[in-house]
């Protein structure tokens, strides 16, 4: 099996208008294990500098999964997850001392993904969009907080869990995934705020894939359509060589722009495409 | 033909090549054709007119937009239309300036008629069904062609009807983003040219006509400039829905 990957990022409508910067980052690549990797990450808006805490954030994840797949099979350790999201974490408090910033500039989410030949591994933790592409059709997992207001792994790195689930509170089931597929339906699972914030994830064979892509919530927001649709649109990909990711998202914007406000929030995306041959 | 390029038809027994369009990594590209004279008339300035594709090649690479480049380069003459690309032959097809050694751009001989028709066609109609395939890819595609000659249309198998249709179809903004086509006129000594050829732009729909003079190498390096400057400033200007922005052609 052969993987290509791809990844973009660009400005919303509002953070464009209001000269702030693109708080979106995504990354992918195969590290020299030939593991394929694809992280995504969402800095929050009413954050400090959260378009720096959303890339080093991205680059946290990919140098820990370098590390921590190079010691195990994530794919057959059960404590793969947290072993990756505990050693992300302490490299963003090394690079948060070493840069003197705030903890409210690393406020940002976190989606990646890593696949080997046999096994595809994927985690989130805050909120986003996962897609996967099988021979039975097309999966979208959303995942949403109420409010809008994620769980973002620096509460912990800051020790704020317990203002976190506070601010929740009153909530009884604050974390929703909902699921639209072509193969089973739709299918909402509400959950409460400690299950939201341990996150979501789920490991799954390679060779049943065609593609699997990890969205910003910016796919959510493009005036007048819905995520199904973007999602769609977003995974129509016409081939899968060089900038394909780019590309699709290049043309999706210049349509989506020629009417209305188009992406309203800053919009990335990452991509593994598998090929059997 | 090199492994990373593929031929395309165009139709009427044209034919072109272009770099493998899977194998493209960048998500934009701006592609250039240059078509330049080989007829018999340019025979005591070939070795300039070599020159001045060399350097207006060579001052692409210094562009900022140089890696989003796709340059195709072509020669006509009647000398060409027994062979299958009608009056045309094919110097190299789209490819990006990393690929191209200016050093292997042949010495032209200067020899037949000026099949003017056949190279705009093929110039043109290339551009048109290259950047078909790109955009169907998703790519962002858009172009500009030169034309440089000392003579007016002669021997051609396109006709100005099938010149003026793919000139069309490259600004309808339906295949690319925009399409400029600039005629280039140089002097043989005999000057004839000038009414003729500025009356085919207007014919064909060519957007552009510049005239400039003399075969001189002063005069050849300054349509290098000019050629280079406009190629730039298409590439600039992809992206932005519009076509380029004129360079002043004083040359």
């Amino acid at each position: 099996m052969s993987f290509t990957t791809d990844h973009t990022f660009h400005i919303g409508e509002q953070h464009s208008r209001n000269g702030k910067p693109n708080q979106d980052y995504a990354l992918s690549g195969t590290f020299e294990n030939g593991l394929a990797y694809i992280i995504v990450s969402d800095g929050c808006s009413s954050g400090g500098l959260t378009d720096i805490g959303s890339r080093l954030m991205v680059l946290a994840t990919k140098q820990a999964l370098v590390e921590i797949s190079a010691t195990i099979n994530p794919f057959e350790n059960p404590n793969a997850i947290e072993l990756v999201n505990q050693r992300r974490d302490t490299l963003l408090e090394q690079f948060r001392r070493a840069l003197d910033l705030e903890y409210q500039d690393l406020l940002a989410t976190c989606l990646w993904a890593i696949s080997s030949s046999e096994f595809t591994l994927v985690n989130l933790t805050g909120d986003g969009i996962v897609a996967i592409q099988t021979e039975a059709g097309l999966t979208i997992e959303q995942f949403e907080w109420d409010k809008n207001m994620p769980y973002y792994p620096a509460y912990r790195l800051n020790q704020t869990d317990s203002l976190f689930i506070e601010t929740h509170g009153d909530e009884p089931y604050p974390f929703r995934q909902t699921r639209l597929s072509e193969e089973s339906g739709e299918y909402c699972s509400p959950k409460s705020t400690l299950e939201g914030m341990s996150g979501w994830s789920v490991q799954i064979e390679s060779s049943k894939l065609i593609s699997l892509a990890l969205f910003t919530d910016g796919v959510e927001q493009i005036d007048s359509l819905g995520y199904k649709e973007a999602v769609e649109r977003l995974m129509a990909f016409k081939s899968t060589s060089g900038q394909f990711a780019v590309r699709r998202m290049n043309r999706f914007l210049k349509e989506v722009n020629t009417s209305g406000r188009g992406a309203i929030d800053d919009i990335s995306y990452a991509v593994i495409n598998f090929d059997e041959s | 033909m090199s492994q990373d390029m593929e031929s395309f038809k165009i139709g009427s027994g044209f034919q072109f090549s272009g770099s493998t369009i899977e194998d493209l990594g960048s998500s934009e590209y701006t592609l250039v054709t240059i078509a330049l004279d080989e007829s018999g008339s340019i025979s005591n300035f070939e070795d300039q007119i070599r020159d001045m594709l060399i350097a207006a090649i060579e001052a692409c690479f210094s562009s900022p937009y140089s890696n989003n480049l796709l340059v195709r380069v072509i020669r006509f003459g009647s000398q060409y239309s027994r062979q299958n690309g009608n009056g045309v032959d094919e110097i190299h097809g789209f490819k990006s300036l990393g690929e191209i050694d200016v050093n292997d751009y042949p010495t032209l001989r200067g020899g037949g008629a000026t099949p003017l028709n056949d190279s705009v066609y093929s110039g043109v109609g290339a551009m048109n069904t290259y950047a078909d395939s790109l955009v169907d890819l998703d790519f962002n595609v858009n172009g500009i062609t030169f034309v440089i000659t000392d003579g007016g249309e002669n021997s051609s198998v396109a006709t100005t009807k099938m010149v003026k249709d793919e000139l069309k179809r490259s600004i309808t903004g339906e295949v690319m983003e925009s399409h400029v086509s600039i005629l280039i006129g140089i002097d043989n000594g005999y000057g004839y040219a000038k009414d003729e050829l500025d009356n085919y732009k207007d014919e064909t729909g060519i957007d552009q006509f510049i005239w400039a003079g003399e075969a001189t190498k002063g005069k050849l390096a300054k349509l290098a400039d000019f050629v280079s400057q406009s190629i730039s400033s298409t590439s600039q200007a992809l992206g932005t829905g519009g076509p380029s922005q004129k360079i002043s052609a004083t040359i």
